[in-house]
């Protein structure tokens, strides 16, 4: 008996070409969770999700004979389920505004409070996840897709450029101003958090 | 290297991505500028933060349809599904 789980995506994708068609569902195995995550926080609704998860592995099973592995199979996929989440999005709203070019408005000069001293695992709460997944959401599509793919999947620039079809500076640059922009949100979020733990201590 | 600088270079500089003669400017400056320094200490703490997102599970019954639709419940060939 195979034993698929200790195969690569290379020796995987290989034996699917060579036909062997229960290779394949352990490709799907290894990737299902992670495009179900990337497209729900990409199309930002389950019922979008599910039709993008479904339409990322049957295209990708059709395409696969002609895959010739100049990319990793998981850059292949997450460009395809990248592709099918920005046709849904493209497909709700017509205008797909391009943030390439700097704004004034892109650095804002706030006061910033300093949230990098405690340690991670204290303010990593359920109201921090919750006031994260709305920050990611509230992103333009294009600034979501560039830092969903960089730094919650952790591809690499190159990765994400070539999902994209975007230069690698163009990458850096969107990833960027979406890290800055979120770091303003998580400034406010941990200063007003700061005010309400400071007025419990002085109400309890 | 001056604050406006450092702050347009901090992701790369983040990301490992500058030059050593860069990083060693960077780093210079931060040493003596405490305002670049909380700049670059939040942006490296928002990319922590946001890689500790949940991987949720997927609910049972959108791994059940996609494996039916792939006809994995035969191990079959997901086109006779078409």
């Amino acid at each position: 008996m195979t034993d698929y789980a200790k195969k690569t995506d290379v020796e995987l994708v290989a034996d699917v070409q060579g036909g062997d068609q229960a290779a394949y569902r352990f490709l799907v195995e290894r990737y299902y969770r992670k495009i179900y995550n990337l497209a729900l926080r990409l199309v930002r609704n389950s019922e979008d999700a599910e039709d993008v998860l479904q339409e990322t592995f049957v295209s990708a099973y059709k395409a696969l004979p002609n895959f010739k592995g100049q990319s990793a199979f998981g850059t292949w996929i997450y460009r395809i389920a990248t592709n099918f989440g920005l046709m849904k999005l493209r497909g709700k709203k017509p205008v797909f505004v391009s943030l390439d070019e700097p704004r004034d408005n892109d650095m804002p000069n706030i006061e910033l409070t300093d949230f990098s001293a405690n340690p991670l695992e204290e303010v990593l709460d359920t109201e921090l996840r919750e006031k994260m997944e709305q920050a990611v959401s509230a992103l333009p599509d294009d600034m979501r897709t560039v830092f969903l793919l960089r730094d919650v999947e952790g591809m690499s620039n190159a990765e994400v450029a070539e999902i994209l079809d975007l230069s690698v500076p163009a990458v850096k640059s969107r990833l960027h101003r979406t890290r800055l922009q979120l770091r303003e949100q998580l400034s406010r979020y941990f200063m007003e958090r700061g005010g309400r733990s400071s007025q419990k201590a002085m109400n309890p | 290297m001056n604050c406006k600088e450092v702050l347009g270079k901090m992701s790369e500089f983040l990301d490992a991505e500058l030059m050593d003669t860069v990083c060693d400017q960077l780093r210079e400056h931060l040493e003596k500028c405490e305002h670049c320094r909380i700049e670059v200490n939040t942006v490296r703490r928002t990319i922590e933060i946001f890689q500790q997102m949940e991987c949720k599970s997927v609910p049972g019954h959108v791994h059940e349809k996609l494996f039916k639709t792939l006809r994995f419940d035969t191990i079959g060939d997901p086109e006779e599904n078409k």
